[in-house]
Protein backbone atom coordinates (compact mmCIF):
# COMPACT_ATOMS: atom_id res chain seq x y z
CA UNK A 1 0.00 0.00 0.00
CA UNK A 2 1.24 3.38 -0.85
CA UNK A 3 1.68 6.06 2.01
CA UNK A 4 -0.19 9.31 0.74
CA UNK A 5 1.68 12.60 1.95
CA UNK A 6 -1.08 15.19 3.08
CA UNK A 7 0.39 19.17 3.35
CA UNK A 8 -0.43 20.30 6.81
CA UNK A 9 -3.70 22.50 6.80
CA UNK A 10 -3.91 26.48 6.51
CA UNK A 11 -5.01 26.33 10.18
CA UNK A 12 -1.35 26.33 10.98
CA UNK A 13 -0.21 29.31 8.84
CA UNK A 14 -2.95 30.99 10.81
CA UNK A 15 -1.56 29.97 13.59
CA UNK A 16 2.06 30.86 13.08
CA UNK A 17 0.69 34.77 11.61
CA UNK A 18 -1.02 34.83 14.91
CA UNK A 19 2.11 33.65 16.82
CA UNK A 20 4.14 36.89 15.84
CA UNK A 21 5.89 39.00 18.95
CA UNK A 22 4.20 41.41 20.08
CA UNK A 23 5.90 45.12 19.32
CA UNK A 24 4.30 47.19 22.07
CA UNK A 25 1.98 45.72 24.39
CA UNK A 26 -0.15 47.92 26.32
CA UNK A 27 -1.05 46.98 29.64
CA UNK A 28 -4.44 46.21 29.17
CA UNK A 29 -2.66 43.61 27.23
CA UNK A 30 -0.38 42.71 29.62
CA UNK A 31 -2.98 41.87 32.47
CA UNK A 32 -4.74 39.90 30.41
CA UNK A 33 -2.07 37.86 29.39
CA UNK A 34 -0.75 37.14 32.74
CA UNK A 35 -4.48 35.96 33.85
CA UNK A 36 -4.14 33.80 30.87
CA UNK A 37 -1.18 32.37 32.04
CA UNK A 38 -1.57 32.30 35.51
CA UNK A 39 -4.14 29.84 34.94
CA UNK A 40 -2.48 28.07 32.51
CA UNK A 41 1.03 28.00 34.98
CA UNK A 42 -2.78 26.69 37.60
CA UNK A 43 -3.80 23.93 35.03
CA UNK A 44 -0.41 22.19 34.23
CA UNK A 45 1.16 22.66 37.65
CA UNK A 46 2.10 19.16 37.55
CA UNK A 47 2.95 18.31 34.66
CA UNK A 48 5.28 21.38 34.60
CA UNK A 49 6.67 19.98 37.88
CA UNK A 50 7.32 16.58 36.86
CA UNK A 51 8.98 17.64 33.65
CA UNK A 52 11.31 19.77 35.75
CA UNK A 53 12.25 16.74 37.98
CA UNK A 54 13.17 14.16 34.65
CA UNK A 55 15.51 17.48 33.38
CA UNK A 56 16.78 17.75 36.65
CA UNK A 57 17.58 14.29 36.95
CA UNK A 58 18.46 13.48 32.90
CA UNK A 59 20.91 16.21 32.83
CA UNK A 60 22.88 15.16 35.61
CA UNK A 61 22.43 18.73 37.50
CA UNK A 62 22.62 16.76 40.91
CA UNK A 63 23.96 13.15 41.88
CA UNK A 64 21.65 11.84 44.51
CA UNK A 65 17.49 11.26 43.97
CA UNK A 66 16.55 13.40 46.95
CA UNK A 67 18.03 16.55 45.70
CA UNK A 68 15.87 16.39 42.88
CA UNK A 69 12.63 17.64 43.98
CA UNK A 70 14.56 21.07 45.82
CA UNK A 71 16.13 21.69 43.14
CA UNK A 72 13.28 21.21 40.70
CA UNK A 73 11.36 23.58 42.78
CA UNK A 74 13.70 26.20 43.15
CA UNK A 75 13.99 25.87 39.21
CA UNK A 76 10.23 26.16 38.66
CA UNK A 77 10.38 29.12 41.20
CA UNK A 78 13.09 30.50 38.63
CA UNK A 79 10.83 29.79 35.69
CA UNK A 80 7.29 31.20 37.19
CA UNK A 81 9.90 34.31 38.09
CA UNK A 82 11.09 34.76 33.99
CA UNK A 83 7.89 33.93 32.60
CA UNK A 84 5.47 36.74 34.80
CA UNK A 85 8.58 38.87 33.98
CA UNK A 86 8.22 37.92 30.17
CA UNK A 87 4.57 38.17 29.70
CA UNK A 88 5.29 40.47 26.18
CA UNK A 89 6.60 37.36 24.97
CA UNK A 90 3.34 35.37 25.96
CA UNK A 91 1.24 34.15 23.61
CA UNK A 92 -2.15 33.02 24.43
CA UNK A 93 -3.01 31.37 21.40
CA UNK A 94 -0.11 28.39 21.77
CA UNK A 95 0.25 25.96 24.54
CA UNK A 96 1.90 27.49 27.17
CA UNK A 97 3.45 24.37 28.86
CA UNK A 98 6.24 24.07 26.04
CA UNK A 99 7.15 27.75 26.62
CA UNK A 100 7.55 27.31 30.63
CA UNK A 101 9.81 24.31 29.99
CA UNK A 102 11.81 25.78 27.57
CA UNK A 103 12.20 29.17 30.35
CA UNK A 104 13.67 25.80 32.41
CA UNK A 105 15.47 24.35 30.12
CA UNK A 106 17.50 27.69 29.89
CA UNK A 107 17.50 28.43 33.91
CA UNK A 108 19.10 24.02 33.78
CA UNK A 109 21.62 25.37 31.32
CA UNK A 110 22.87 27.96 32.90
CA UNK A 111 23.42 25.82 35.97
CA UNK A 112 25.10 23.78 34.21
CA UNK A 113 27.53 26.23 32.55
CA UNK A 114 27.94 27.75 36.61
CA UNK A 115 28.52 23.90 38.40
CA UNK A 116 31.53 23.43 35.33
CA UNK A 117 32.68 26.74 35.72
CA UNK A 118 32.65 26.18 39.72
CA UNK A 119 34.31 22.84 39.30
CA UNK A 120 37.22 24.51 37.14
CA UNK A 121 37.65 21.45 35.56
CA UNK A 122 38.97 21.50 31.72
CA UNK A 123 36.89 19.18 29.58
CA UNK A 124 38.43 18.03 26.05
CA UNK A 125 36.28 19.45 23.38
CA UNK A 126 35.36 16.02 21.95
CA UNK A 127 34.17 14.42 25.04
CA UNK A 128 31.55 17.44 25.55
CA UNK A 129 27.87 15.95 24.77
CA UNK A 130 27.94 18.47 21.68
CA UNK A 131 30.92 17.40 20.10
CA UNK A 132 29.94 13.51 21.10
CA UNK A 133 26.15 13.88 19.33
CA UNK A 134 27.93 15.35 16.15
CA UNK A 135 30.83 12.58 16.26
CA UNK A 136 27.66 10.22 16.06
CA UNK A 137 25.56 11.43 13.64
CA UNK A 138 28.53 12.19 11.21
CA UNK A 139 28.88 8.26 11.50
CA UNK A 140 25.38 7.83 10.77
CA UNK A 141 24.79 10.08 8.24
CA UNK A 142 25.00 7.00 6.19
CA UNK A 143 20.39 6.90 7.08
CA UNK A 144 19.08 9.97 8.74
CA UNK A 145 16.34 9.75 11.16
CA UNK A 146 13.93 10.59 8.68
CA UNK A 147 15.02 8.17 5.90
CA UNK A 148 15.38 5.93 8.75
CA UNK A 149 11.34 6.38 9.75
CA UNK A 150 9.88 6.76 5.91
CA UNK A 151 12.30 3.42 5.48
CA UNK A 152 10.15 1.62 8.27
CA UNK A 153 6.76 2.83 7.22
CA UNK A 154 7.83 1.50 3.47
CA UNK A 155 8.88 -1.63 4.75
CA UNK A 156 5.85 -2.09 6.83
CA UNK A 157 3.60 -1.28 3.95
CA UNK A 158 5.45 -3.60 1.71
CA UNK A 159 6.89 -7.00 1.12
CA UNK A 160 7.02 -8.73 4.54
CA UNK A 161 10.15 -10.18 4.37
CA UNK A 162 11.76 -6.94 4.06
CA UNK A 163 10.20 -5.72 7.17
CA UNK A 164 10.81 -8.73 8.93
CA UNK A 165 14.29 -8.40 7.91
CA UNK A 166 14.53 -5.10 9.70
CA UNK A 167 12.96 -6.77 12.77
CA UNK A 168 15.01 -9.16 13.45
CA UNK A 169 17.97 -6.76 13.71
CA UNK A 170 16.60 -6.42 17.08
CA UNK A 171 15.43 -8.26 20.65
CA UNK A 172 11.72 -9.64 21.14
CA UNK A 173 10.33 -6.77 23.13
CA UNK A 174 11.81 -3.98 20.56
CA UNK A 175 10.39 -6.10 17.59
CA UNK A 176 7.00 -6.29 18.95
CA UNK A 177 6.59 -2.87 19.71
CA UNK A 178 7.95 -1.72 16.47
CA UNK A 179 5.34 -4.29 14.47
CA UNK A 180 2.76 -3.19 16.73
CA UNK A 181 2.94 0.02 15.97
CA UNK A 182 4.35 0.01 11.96
CA UNK A 183 2.51 -3.34 10.93
CA UNK A 184 -0.47 -3.44 13.32
CA UNK A 185 -0.87 0.39 13.18
CA UNK A 186 -1.21 1.33 16.72
CA UNK A 187 -0.30 4.12 18.07
CA UNK A 188 0.17 6.40 21.37
CA UNK A 189 -3.06 5.18 23.57
CA UNK A 190 -4.12 2.17 21.45
CA UNK A 191 -0.15 0.81 21.51
CA UNK A 192 -0.01 1.49 25.22
CA UNK A 193 -3.70 -0.57 26.08
CA UNK A 194 -2.48 -3.63 24.00
CA UNK A 195 0.95 -3.39 25.88
CA UNK A 196 -1.01 -3.09 28.98
CA UNK A 197 1.46 -0.10 29.91
CA UNK A 198 0.77 3.84 29.72
CA UNK A 199 0.98 5.82 26.88
CA UNK A 200 4.16 7.85 28.17
CA UNK A 201 6.21 4.77 28.65
CA UNK A 202 5.01 3.27 25.03
CA UNK A 203 6.31 6.41 23.25
CA UNK A 204 9.51 5.78 25.46
CA UNK A 205 9.60 2.12 24.81
CA UNK A 206 9.33 3.06 20.95
CA UNK A 207 11.85 5.63 20.44
CA UNK A 208 14.64 3.73 22.09
CA UNK A 209 13.35 0.32 20.18
CA UNK A 210 13.54 2.48 16.50
CA UNK A 211 17.08 3.85 17.95
CA UNK A 212 18.24 0.30 18.88
CA UNK A 213 16.96 -0.77 15.17
CA UNK A 214 18.88 2.46 13.60
CA UNK A 215 22.30 1.67 15.41
CA UNK A 216 21.75 -2.42 14.40
CA UNK A 217 21.12 -1.77 10.70
CA UNK A 218 23.93 0.94 10.13
CA UNK A 219 25.84 -1.63 11.89
CA UNK A 220 25.00 -4.49 9.69
CA UNK A 221 25.45 -2.23 6.25
CA UNK A 222 28.87 -1.35 7.32
CA UNK A 223 29.65 -4.57 8.22
CA UNK A 224 28.11 -6.19 4.47
CA UNK A 225 29.98 -3.03 2.87
CA UNK A 226 33.56 -4.28 4.67
CA UNK A 227 32.96 -7.92 3.81
CA UNK B 1 -1.81 -5.02 7.66
CA UNK B 2 -3.81 -2.00 8.05
CA UNK B 3 -4.48 0.91 5.55
CA UNK B 4 -3.09 4.17 6.88
CA UNK B 5 -2.45 7.57 5.76
CA UNK B 6 0.27 9.44 7.04
CA UNK B 7 0.54 13.10 6.60
CA UNK B 8 3.92 15.05 6.68
CA UNK B 9 2.64 16.35 10.45
CA UNK B 10 2.32 12.95 11.53
CA UNK B 11 5.87 12.03 10.65
CA UNK B 12 7.16 15.23 11.69
CA UNK B 13 5.75 14.67 15.12
CA UNK B 14 7.11 11.24 14.93
CA UNK B 15 10.83 11.84 14.53
CA UNK B 16 10.32 14.86 17.20
CA UNK B 17 9.09 12.41 19.46
CA UNK B 18 11.61 10.19 18.73
CA UNK B 19 14.52 13.44 19.05
CA UNK B 20 12.67 14.40 22.56
CA UNK B 21 13.42 10.46 24.04
CA UNK B 22 17.06 10.35 22.67
CA UNK B 23 17.74 13.65 23.65
CA UNK B 24 16.55 12.67 27.19
CA UNK B 25 18.50 9.77 27.39
CA UNK B 26 21.38 11.30 26.16
CA UNK B 27 21.34 14.38 27.94
CA UNK B 28 20.80 16.97 25.66
CA UNK B 29 19.98 20.42 26.49
CA UNK B 30 19.45 21.85 23.06
CA UNK B 31 17.98 18.87 21.81
CA UNK B 32 14.58 19.00 24.33
CA UNK B 33 14.60 22.59 23.95
CA UNK B 34 14.48 21.79 19.90
CA UNK B 35 11.57 19.71 20.45
CA UNK B 36 9.76 21.91 22.74
CA UNK B 37 10.03 24.94 20.76
CA UNK B 38 8.16 22.58 18.05
CA UNK B 39 5.60 21.70 21.16
CA UNK B 40 4.74 25.25 21.17
CA UNK B 41 2.77 24.93 17.62
CA UNK B 42 1.70 21.19 18.19
CA UNK B 43 -0.54 20.66 21.24
CA UNK B 44 -0.31 16.86 19.99
CA UNK B 45 3.04 16.95 20.42
CA UNK B 46 2.93 18.89 23.44
CA UNK B 47 0.55 16.09 25.52
CA UNK B 48 2.81 13.73 24.37
CA UNK B 49 5.48 14.80 25.74
CA UNK B 50 4.04 15.29 29.02
CA UNK B 51 3.31 11.92 29.03
CA UNK B 52 6.99 11.33 28.21
CA UNK B 53 7.77 12.96 31.13
CA UNK B 54 5.46 11.48 33.59
CA UNK B 55 6.86 7.61 31.83
CA UNK B 56 10.29 8.87 32.50
CA UNK B 57 9.46 10.32 35.97
CA UNK B 58 7.97 6.61 37.27
CA UNK B 59 11.35 5.31 35.33
CA UNK B 60 13.65 7.38 37.38
CA UNK B 61 11.23 6.93 40.54
CA UNK B 62 11.50 10.67 41.38
CA UNK B 63 9.19 11.61 44.25
CA UNK B 64 6.20 13.94 43.93
CA UNK B 65 4.47 15.31 46.65
CA UNK B 66 0.82 16.64 47.39
CA UNK B 67 3.07 20.08 48.37
CA UNK B 68 3.48 20.14 44.79
CA UNK B 69 -0.32 22.22 43.95
CA UNK B 70 0.76 24.41 47.56
CA UNK B 71 3.81 25.72 45.95
CA UNK B 72 2.41 26.97 42.60
CA UNK B 73 -0.09 28.59 44.28
CA UNK B 74 2.43 30.52 46.32
CA UNK B 75 4.66 31.06 44.10
CA UNK B 76 1.92 32.47 42.07
CA UNK B 77 0.94 34.41 45.20
CA UNK B 78 4.35 35.55 46.35
CA UNK B 79 5.28 37.41 42.64
CA UNK B 80 1.82 38.50 41.96
CA UNK B 81 1.41 40.15 45.01
CA UNK B 82 5.08 42.18 44.71
CA UNK B 83 6.06 43.07 41.24
CA UNK B 84 2.54 42.70 39.43
CA UNK B 85 -0.10 44.12 41.50
CA UNK B 86 -0.26 47.70 39.75
CA UNK B 87 -3.06 49.90 39.66
CA UNK B 88 -5.10 47.42 36.71
CA UNK B 89 -8.55 47.92 37.01
CA UNK B 90 -10.71 44.88 38.67
CA UNK B 91 -13.39 44.90 36.76
CA UNK B 92 -11.37 43.09 34.03
CA UNK B 93 -13.72 40.49 32.73
CA UNK B 94 -13.24 37.27 30.84
CA UNK B 95 -13.83 37.85 27.24
CA UNK B 96 -15.15 35.46 24.60
CA UNK B 97 -12.57 36.10 22.61
CA UNK B 98 -9.99 34.82 25.68
CA UNK B 99 -11.80 31.75 25.73
CA UNK B 100 -11.96 31.44 22.07
CA UNK B 101 -7.83 32.22 22.02
CA UNK B 102 -7.55 29.13 24.75
CA UNK B 103 -9.92 26.21 22.54
CA UNK B 104 -7.94 27.11 19.78
CA UNK B 105 -4.62 26.89 21.82
CA UNK B 106 -5.27 23.49 23.00
CA UNK B 107 -7.00 22.14 19.77
CA UNK B 108 -10.58 21.54 21.53
CA UNK B 109 -12.22 22.65 17.83
CA UNK B 110 -13.70 20.53 15.65
CA UNK B 111 -13.37 21.11 12.19
CA UNK B 112 -17.25 22.49 11.31
CA UNK B 113 -16.72 24.76 14.33
CA UNK B 114 -13.63 26.63 13.04
CA UNK B 115 -14.63 29.35 11.31
CA UNK B 116 -17.22 30.74 14.35
CA UNK B 117 -14.57 30.15 16.81
CA UNK B 118 -11.93 32.32 14.40
CA UNK B 119 -14.88 35.13 14.74
CA UNK B 120 -15.30 35.09 17.99
CA UNK B 121 -11.32 35.27 18.61
CA UNK B 122 -11.52 39.07 18.19
CA UNK B 123 -14.71 39.53 20.46
CA UNK B 124 -14.19 42.00 23.45
CA UNK B 125 -17.48 40.35 24.56
CA UNK B 126 -17.34 39.92 28.65
CA UNK B 127 -18.60 36.48 29.88
CA UNK B 128 -21.77 36.26 31.67
CA UNK B 129 -21.10 36.05 35.51
CA UNK B 130 -22.66 32.66 36.06
CA UNK B 131 -21.74 30.03 33.38
CA UNK B 132 -24.35 27.58 33.64
CA UNK B 133 -26.04 26.11 30.33
CA UNK B 134 -28.48 28.27 29.69
CA UNK B 135 -26.20 31.56 30.07
CA UNK B 136 -24.02 30.09 27.69
CA UNK B 137 -27.34 29.39 25.42
CA UNK B 138 -28.08 33.18 25.80
CA UNK B 139 -24.60 34.21 25.02
CA UNK B 140 -24.19 32.60 21.69
CA UNK B 141 -27.95 34.29 20.73
CA UNK B 142 -26.36 37.53 21.66
CA UNK B 143 -23.19 36.88 19.72
CA UNK B 144 -25.24 35.34 16.67
CA UNK B 145 -23.02 32.83 15.78
CA UNK B 146 -24.00 29.02 14.81
CA UNK B 147 -21.54 26.33 16.37
CA UNK B 148 -21.95 22.94 17.34
CA UNK B 149 -23.48 21.81 20.72
CA UNK B 150 -20.35 19.94 21.68
CA UNK B 151 -18.68 23.25 20.89
CA UNK B 152 -20.40 25.62 23.37
CA UNK B 153 -19.90 22.77 26.03
CA UNK B 154 -15.75 22.88 25.63
CA UNK B 155 -16.13 26.80 25.14
CA UNK B 156 -18.14 26.45 28.37
CA UNK B 157 -15.29 24.27 30.50
CA UNK B 158 -12.71 26.31 29.26
CA UNK B 159 -14.27 29.10 30.44
CA UNK B 160 -14.86 27.67 33.76
CA UNK B 161 -10.94 26.80 33.77
CA UNK B 162 -9.91 30.23 33.04
CA UNK B 163 -12.77 31.83 35.76
CA UNK B 164 -11.03 29.78 37.81
CA UNK B 165 -7.84 31.53 37.33
CA UNK B 166 -8.93 34.85 37.39
CA UNK B 167 -11.20 34.77 40.85
CA UNK B 168 -7.80 33.75 42.38
CA UNK B 169 -6.40 36.51 41.31
CA UNK B 170 -8.94 38.69 41.81
CA UNK B 171 -9.02 37.77 45.57
CA UNK B 172 -5.25 37.84 45.54
CA UNK B 173 -5.60 41.25 44.42
CA UNK B 174 -8.09 42.87 46.61
CA UNK B 175 -6.08 40.82 49.89
CA UNK B 176 -3.22 42.54 48.46
CA UNK B 177 -4.57 46.20 47.94
CA UNK B 178 -5.64 45.59 51.37
CA UNK B 179 -2.37 44.98 52.81
CA UNK B 180 -0.99 47.95 51.04
CA UNK B 181 -3.74 50.41 52.01
CA UNK B 182 -3.18 49.31 55.60
CA UNK B 183 0.33 49.41 55.07
CA UNK B 184 -0.27 53.35 53.78
CA UNK B 185 -2.45 53.64 57.23
CA UNK B 186 0.04 52.68 59.68
CA UNK B 187 3.11 54.62 57.76
CA UNK B 188 1.48 57.69 57.92
CA UNK B 189 0.38 57.18 61.66
CA UNK B 190 4.15 57.17 62.15
CA UNK B 191 5.17 59.60 60.23
CA UNK B 192 2.46 62.27 60.89
CA UNK B 193 1.33 62.25 64.59
CA UNK B 194 -2.66 63.11 64.87
CA UNK B 195 -3.56 66.18 66.04
CA UNK B 196 -5.10 64.92 68.99
CA UNK B 197 -1.71 63.57 70.38
CA UNK B 198 0.06 66.18 69.63
CA UNK B 199 -2.21 68.87 71.64
CA UNK B 200 -1.58 65.30 74.36
CA UNK B 201 2.15 65.83 73.64
CA UNK B 202 1.81 69.83 74.28
CA UNK B 203 -0.32 69.83 77.54
CA UNK B 204 2.12 67.07 79.03
CA UNK B 205 4.84 69.50 78.26
CA UNK B 206 3.32 72.66 79.17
Amino acid sequence: MDIIIVEADEEDDLKRENSKPDVAVTEEELVRKRNLLVAAIQNDESDLLNGIRVYVSRFRLVSDIDSVSILARDILHETVVTALQSLARYDPMRPARPWLLSIAINHIRHRHRSQEYARQHVIRVADTPQAQKAAQESHEEALSEEEMFTLLHIASESSEPTFDELLSLVEGNDRQILDLYYRQGLDGKSLAASLGISEGTAWTRLCRAKARLRKAYLQSESEVEES
Amino acid sequence: MVDRVVNREQLLREQMIYQYVVALDQGDLDGVELVLQTALDDPDLDRVIAEINYAVHEEERLSSSAADAQLVRELLRKHLSSAFVTEEPMSHLLTVGEVAARLQADRRVLPADREVNRQLLGSSVPLPRFLNWSAIKRLADELRVSASEKFWRSFRDVAIMLGMGYSHDQARLAAAREERASYRTRQTDVQQPSPSSEDGDRETLE
